[in-house]
C-alpha cells in the first residue's frame, strides 16, 4: 500500500513510517503543508495521513486546496488530531473530503489495521 | 427637566385646577341659594308683617267708618251746651246712646286707649272712659295732627304717632268727620276719633321669629319710631331714624345695605299705607349674622379648597419625587446592566481564552503520546530487534503509565467539559455482545499480564441498546482501572457482565478487593473523592472518574450505583434503558 504521511511533527511522522515500511508498506513522507498539497495532487497514494494541526498551511487548508480543483475525489483522506472534533466539525471535514478523522494518539497497530481498508490488494 | 415629571405637574396643577373651578362654581350656585334663600325668608318677613299691620289698620278704620253710619253717631250733638272746662265735656249722663257705642268699642279687643267725639272746632264734646275725660289736660285738641288732617282732608284720617300725655303710649289716632247728610252743604256735625294703642303693634312684632342681632321696626311718615323690637313696650319718646327708604319702596318690599350706627346691616323694608301717610316695616340685621350661612358655606369652600390645593401638593410632590427615584434607579439599571454587560463580555472572552487554553494545553499534551506509544509497541512487537524480559517489562511500565497519562488528561478534558456541560453525545444503536467482546479484548491480555484472573457473564444475546458507545466504553474503562487497583496482590478477580431486566439492562463490573465502607459509599461519585487506602499498590488517578460516569449515565437515561459488604470485594452497577430509540 501507498501511504502518504503529512505531519508537522517529525517525531511521529518517522516513528510511522518506521513502522508502516517495516510492516511492508510504502511510506512518504512530508512535514509541511504546501509540500504535501503538491505531493498528494502529483502522485498517487492509497491512502493519505493528514494532520489536521499545522502550522502555516494546515490539513484543513489542503482539504480546502483539494475540494476547490477537484482532486480531493480522487484520494483517500484519513485526518488525525489531537483536539476534540465536534460533530459538525466532522460533517465539515467530510464533505470537504475527508474519508474518517481518528483522534491522536493511536497505536501504530490499530491504525494500520483500520488503514488496510484502502489497500487495494487486500481486497 | 424631565419629561415626565414636566408631564407629572402639568397634569397635577390642571386637576387642581380643575376641582378648584368646579368648588369655585358649586360655591357660587351654593352661595347664591342661600343668600336667595335668606332674601326671601327677610322679605317674607316683613311683608308678614306689613300684611298683618295694614290689616289691622284697615280694620280698625273699617270699625271706625262702620260705627260712623250709625244714627245715633250720625245724629247731632244734642247737649254742646252742656260742655264744661271743668269736666272737659259733657256730663257722665247725657249722649248715653252715643256713649255705649264708645264703650263697647273700647271693651272690645280694639286695642283702643280712648273712645271720643269732638265739635266741630276741636272741643272735646265726650270721651269714652269718663275718668279719663275730666283728667284731660286741655278740652281742646284742634292742635292735633288727627284734627287738622280731618279737617283738610274732610274724610277719614290716621294722624300720626304721638305720645298720648295721658296714658304715656304711642298712639294714632283714627278719625272720621260726622256730616249732616240732611243739609244741603253737609256741614260738619263732630269728629268721631279712636286712638290706638300701639302695643297691639307691639304684640304683632313680638310674633315675629327674628334672626341673630335682627331687629324690626315700624317708622311712621316722619320718621318716628313706632314699635321696636328691642323693647319690650313702646318708649315713652318718639326716637327718630336716619333712615329715608320710603321713596325707594314703591309699594314693594326690597332690600338694601347700609351702614347703620356704624354697623354694615342688611336692610329690608317695605312701605305701608296707613290712612294718607306711608308707614314702614323695617328688618335691620348686620350683614354678617344675616348672611352667615352663605358666609359659613363660602368659607367651607375655602377650606376644601385648601385641603384639595394642600392634597394636590403632596400628591404632586410625591408622585415627584417617585419619579425622580425611578429615575435613579434606572439610571443605576442602566449603569449595572453596562457593567453587567461589560463583565459578561469579559467572562465570555476568558472563557473563550480559556477554551482555547485548554484545547490548546490537550492538544499539546496529547501530542507527543503518539511517538511514545508508537515506539511501544514497535519495541514490544520486536521490530528493533527481540528483548530481553528486563526491556519487555521496562517497555510494559512505559506503555502503562502513557496510557494513564493519557487517561489523565482526557479525564480532565471531560471533568472541565462536565463543568461546562459541553460533552458531546452521540447515541446510535449498539449490540451489547458485541460491545462486551471488544471490552474482553481489550482487557484480557492486560489483566493476564498482571496476574488478575477475568471473567465475563453475559446475557444479552441479541440486546441492542441506543446509546453513545464509547461513553459507555469510557465508563467501563474508568470501572476496570479502578477495579485494578483495588484487587488484592493474590488471587484478584475482575469479572464484567449483564443481563436484560424488562425495560433496561444491567451491566457490572465486579472486583473481589476490600471493599468500599457503607459510610464512603454516599461520597463515591463526587468529584475528586478518593477513597484513602493503605494498599500497597500505587493508587493513583485523579478521583474524577466516578463524577463523570455518574453525569455520562445521567445522560446516557440511565444510572450507575455501587454495592459493597465493605469486606469481600465491591460491584459497580449500570443500568440502562432500552426502549429509548
Amino acid at each position: 500500500m501507498k501511504i502518504l504521511l503529512v505531519d508537522d511533527n517529525s517525531d511521529i511522522t518517522t516513528m510511522l513510517s518506521k513502522y508502516f515500511m517495516m510492516k511492508g508498506h510504502d511510506c512518504s513522507v512530508s512535514n509541511d503543508g504546501h509540500n504535501g498539497l503538491s505531493l498528494i495532487e502529483n502522485q498517487h497514494f492509497d491512502v493519505v495521513l493528514l494532520d489536521l494541526a499545522m502550522p502555516d498551511f494546515s490539513g484543513r487548508d489542503i482539504l480546502d486546496a483539494l475540494s476547490r480543483n477537484g482532486k480531493v475525489k480522487q484520494v483517500n483522506i484519513v485526518a488525525l488530531t489531537a483536539s476534540s472534533v465536534s460533530s459538525d466539525d466532522e460533517v465539515t471535514l467530510k464533505a470537504k473530503g475527508a474519508h474518517s478523522i481518528l483522534k491522536k494518539p493511536i497505536d501504530p497497530d490499530e491504525l494500520l489495521n483500520y488503514l488496510m481498508q484502502f489497500d487495494v490488494n487486500s481486497r | 427637566m424631565n419629561k415626565e415629571i414636566t408631564l407629572t405637574i402639568i397634569i397635577v396643577v390642571a386637576a387642581t385646577i380643575l376641582v378648584l373651578a368646579i368648588l369655585y362654581v358649586s360655591n357660587n350656585i351654593e352661595v347664591k341659594r342661600l343668600d336667595d334663600e335668606i332674601i326671601r325668608t327677610r322679605t317674607n318677613k316683613v311683608l308678614l308683617v306689613s300684611s298683618r299691620f295694614e290689616l289691622r289698620m284697615q280694620y280698625l278704620t273699617g270699625i271706625m267708618e262702620m260705627t260712623s253710619q250709625i244714627p245715633s253717631i250720625m245724629k247731632p250733638p244734642a247737649y254742646p251746651n252742656l260742655i264744661s272746662e271743668q269736666l272737659k265735656g259733657i256730663p257722665e249722663d247725657v249722649e248715653l246712646e252715643k256713649k255705649a257705642i264708645a264703650k263697647n268699642m273700647l271693651n272690645a279687643d280694639f286695642d283702643l286707649d280712648y273712645v271720643f267725639y269732638a265739635m266741630p272746632n276741636g272741643d272735646i264734646y265726650f270721651l269714652e272712659p269718663f275718668n279719663a275725660q275730666v283728667e284731660l289736660s286741655q278740652s281742646n285738641f284742634a292742635f292735633r295732627d288727627w284734627y287738622k288732617g280731618v279737617i283738610s282732608t274732610g274724610s277719614t284720617y290716621v294722624s300720626e304717632v304721638y305720645v298720648s300725655a295721658a296714658t304715656g303710649h304711642n298712639v294714632v289716632a283714627i278719625a272720621v268727620p260726622i256730616y249732616d247728610n240732611n243739609t244741603a252743604d253737609r256741614d260738619l256735625n263732630g269728629i268721631w276719633v279712636s286712638t290706638l294703642n300701639l302695643s297691639a303693634l307691639q304684640r304683632i312684632l313680638g310674633q315675629i321669629e327674628l334672626g341673630t342681632n335682627e331687629y324690626l321696626l315700624v317708622i311712621d311718615q316722619n320718621n318716628n319710631i313706632v314699635a321696636d323690637t328691642r323693647k319690650a313696650e313702646s318708649s315713652t319718646e318718639l326716637q327718630k331714624i336716619p333712615l329715608d327708604l320710603k321713596d325707594q319702596s314703591e309699594g314693594e318690599t326690597k332690600t338694601t345695605t347700609q351702614t347703620i350706627e356704624g354697623e354694615i346691616s342688611f336692610v329690608t323694608f317695605r312701605s305701608v299705607p296707613i290712612g294718607i301717610h306711608e308707614w314702614l316695616i323695617v328688618t335691620i340685621q348686620p350683614y354678617d349674622d344675616a348672611f352667615s350661612p352663605s358666609i359659613t358655606e363660602a368659607q367651607e369652600a375655602i377650606l376644601i379648597a385648601l385641603t384639595v390645593v394642600i392634597i394636590m401638593g403632596l400628591t404632586g410632590f410625591f408622585l415627584i419625587r417617585k419619579i425622580n427615584y425611578n429615575i435613579i434607579l434606572s439610571k443605576k439599571l442602566e449603569e449595572t446592566n453596562a457593567d453587567l454587560k461589560i463583565k459578561t463580555e469579559q467572562l465570555s472572552r476568558m472563557d473563550t481564552a480559556k477554551e482555547e487554553f485548554s484545547a490548546m494545553v490537550t492538544h499539546e499534551l496529547k501530542t507527543p503520546l503518539m511517538p511514545i506509544i508508537g515506539y511501544c509497541k514497535m519495541f514490544k512487537t520486536a521490530m528493533f530487534g527481540k528483548l530481553s524480559d528486563e526491556q519487555a517489562s521496562a517497555i510494559d511500565v512505559i506503555e502503562k503509565n502513557t496510557r494513564r497519562l493519557e487517561r489523565l488528561i482526557t479525564d480532565i478534558m471531560d471533568a472541565r467539559k462536565l463543568d461546562i456541560d459541553k460533552m458531546k453525545f452521540r447515541f446510535e444503536s449498539l449490540s451489547l455482545s458485541d460491545f462486551f467482546e471488544n471490552l474482553s479484548d481489550g482487557y484480557k491480555k492486560v489483566l493476564k499480564d498482571q496476574g488478575i484472573d477475568f471473567a465475563v457473564k453475559i446475557d444479552l444475546k441479541d440486546v441492542v441498546i441506543n446509546t453513545d458507545s464509547s461513553r459507555l466504553r469510557q465508563i467501563f474503562d474508568n470501572l476496570i482501572s479502578n477495579a485494578i487497583k483495588f484487587v488484592p496482590q493474590e488471587k484478584g478477580l475482575i469479572e464484567i457482565g449483564g443481563y436484560k431486566e424488562n425495560d433496561h439492562v444491567i451491566l457490572y463490573v465486579k472486583d473481589n478487593g476490600a471493599g468500599i465502607p457503607q459510610e464512603k459509599q454516599k461520597n463515591l461519585f463526587k468529584k475528586f473523592y478518593q477513597i484513602d487506602t493503605s494498599e500497597r499498590r500505587p493508587i493513583g488517578g485523579t478521583g474524577l472518574g466516578l463524577a463523570i460516569s455518574k453525569g455520562i449515565m445521567k445522560r446516557l437515561g440511565g444510572s450507575i450505583w455501587v454495592e459493597s459488604d465493605g469486606k469481600t470485594g465491591t460491584t459497580f452497577y449500570l443500568k440502562l434503558p432500552t426502549n429509548n430509540h
